[in-house]
């Protein structure tokens, strides 16, 4: 008897095991308990991430602020200077006009001319004509450790392409809207280019008016540029033809101050 | 089916609480990412363009007085107009190279012995060193350099400005620079340039002297120069 029910005990013990063991298979195997398993761990990470980020009164923060007021006053500048510029173009077509109507007795046209040439060849005025809108690139996704130095773009590349489009008969050029004069200040600055203050990231747009398939054709049979180009180095070079417009150096900069040390000397000795 | 809902409300809750948590932290990210570096470099941008707003204002001002002189020369009440007219055209044919120029600067000096040749890049890397330095004139063998010169090696010859030279004779860079920085920057700089250079040609026999002039004279782009050309341009009107 007393056998009897301890094996009847022993069997219902088994089989509650055997029940609760089932029941638990039965949660764990809901994938949509693990998932509120794991977005639970993420939610307490980044919780807690948050309220230690909230906790710190950082410099980051400090930082930040000066950052939102400088980046302000840059875009109140930004705005200023192209107001200034708007103004000093429609003073530039007041001179013009007053220019033109103006009787100068005899010296008049002449000196009118001479001016307008002088202004010209200053590139001090926009200027439009057929042309090419040549853009370079570096190769893409450029890797320093697997990709040669020529993959990237140059100053020596940006002179080499204004040499070769001066050669065949460029009339007025432009790097990413800065007029190009007798003189532009062009170098590296690590991975950017400057010209002049400005610091520039490619793409690089250089502007050329003059014959359009001479210059297309300097550019093409290139051996510098074939090699740069090349499946194997990878800089990317696009070449467009079209009417174009190559801004006045004026827009950049006021040319008076790269003249301050030429002193102008008629004679010969 | 109650508990079915309330698991699918519970999970919708937890994603959104995560999503508002992540957006908050990127934010977070982002802002730390505005480094001292980014600040610098975004407060010289702001000097930058205080200084030219200023320029160009100034520069606006004058233009503005330059109007008015022409405007009273038009109702004749005052004369004086001819003499602003010539000082523009001069300034602006001193800056395109159309005046012979003369100060203070550096003559570079460059040549070969056989079979080596003068190389067009070593003349382009002087000049264009000799611009980013500030130079305000530059000549190469008497050939004003402008805004279209070009310096193009063709078999025996360099051509200048469409001018050929034989590649070996003695090339002359002259450039006028500022006068306060010629011994204490320019000429080390350039000393620099010349010695990487020289490296490059180990093996070949060249010549580079860099010295200070008290007088350098520029002469003025030729009329006759492909440089002075502007036939295809247009004034943008």
């Amino acid at each position: 008897m007393k056998d009897k029910e301890i094996e009847q005990n022993t069997k219902t013990l088994k089989d509650n095991t055997e029940n609760k063991d089932n029941k638990v298979r039965t949660i764990f195997d809901n994938p949509v308990y693990w998932l509120l398993f794991v977005l639970l761990i993420i939610v307490g990470v980044a919780l807690a991430s948050f309220i230690n980020s909230i906790g710190e009164e950082s410099e980051a923060d400090e930082i930040t602020r000066q950052y939102e007021e400088v980046e302000d006053e840059l875009n109140a500048l930004i705005l200023n200077n192209e107001a200034l510029l708007r103004q000093q173009k429609s003073l530039e077509n007041n001179r013009r006009d007053l220019l033109n109507s103006l009787d100068l007795d005899d010296v008049g046209p002449e000196l009118l001319a001479e001016l307008d040439e002088a202004r010209l060849l200053a590139g001090q005025e926009a200027v439009t004509g057929q042309g090419l809108i040549i853009t370079l690139q570096d190769k893409e996704e450029f890797n320093p450790l697997t990709d040669s130095a020529d993959a990237l773009i140059h100053d020596g590349t940006i002179t080499h392409v204004l040499n070769l489009l001066a050669g065949s008969g460029a009339r007025a050029m432009s790097f990413n809207d800065i007029r190009i004069t007798a003189l532009p200040q062009i170098y590296c600055i690590g991975p950017t280019i400057r010209c002049f203050t400005r610091r520039m990231t490619p793409p690089y747009v250089i502007l050329a008016i003059g014959p359009p398939e001479e210059m297309r054709e300097a550019l093409e049979t290139d051996r510098y540029l074939q090699r740069i180009t090349s499946i194997d180095v990878g800089v990317r070079l696009t070449i467009e033809e079209g009417q174009i417009i190559v801004p006045s150096f004026s827009e950049y900069d006021d040319y008076r101050k790269y003249i301050t040390q030429l002193e102008v000397t008629r004679s010969e000795d | 089916m109650k508990i079915k809902y309330g698991r699918s409300i519970f999970v919708i809750v937890v994603c959104v609480v995560l999503g508002v948590l992540l957006a908050l932290q990127m934010t977070n990210l982002n802002r730390r990412s505005r480094s001292r570096d980014s600040l610098q470099e975004l407060q010289n941008s702001v000097i930058e363009y205080q200084r030219k707003n200023q320029e160009l204002d100034q520069r606006n001002n004058e233009l503005y007085n330059y109007i008015r002189t022409l405007e009273n020369e038009l109702s004749g009440s005052e004369a004086g107009a001819i003499a602003k007219i010539i000082e523009e055209k001069e300034n602006y044919a001193i800056f395109a190279g159309l005046r012979r120029v003369e100060n203070e600067g550096v003559v570079i000096s460059l040549s070969c012995k056989p079979p080596a040749k003068m190389r067009d890049s070593v003349l382009r890397q002087f000049t264009n060193e000799l611009a980013s330095l500030g130079a305000q004139a530059v000549s190469i063998n008497g050939e004003r350099k402008a805004s279209t010169t070009e310096i193009r090696a063709i078999d025996d010859q360099i051509l200048i400005n469409g001018v050929r030279f034989d590649r070996s004779g003695i090339f002359e860079i002259k450039a006028i620079v500022d006068p306060d920085d010629i011994n204490g920057y320019i000429i080390p700089y350039l000393e620099n340039v010349k010695s990487v250079i020289l490296q490059e040609l180990t093996g070949e026999n060249w010549t580079i002297t860099i010295k200070h002039e008290d007088k350098v004279v520029i002469p003025a782009l030729s009329e006759d120069r492909i440089s002075y050309q502007k036939d295809l341009l247009l004034p943008v009107e």
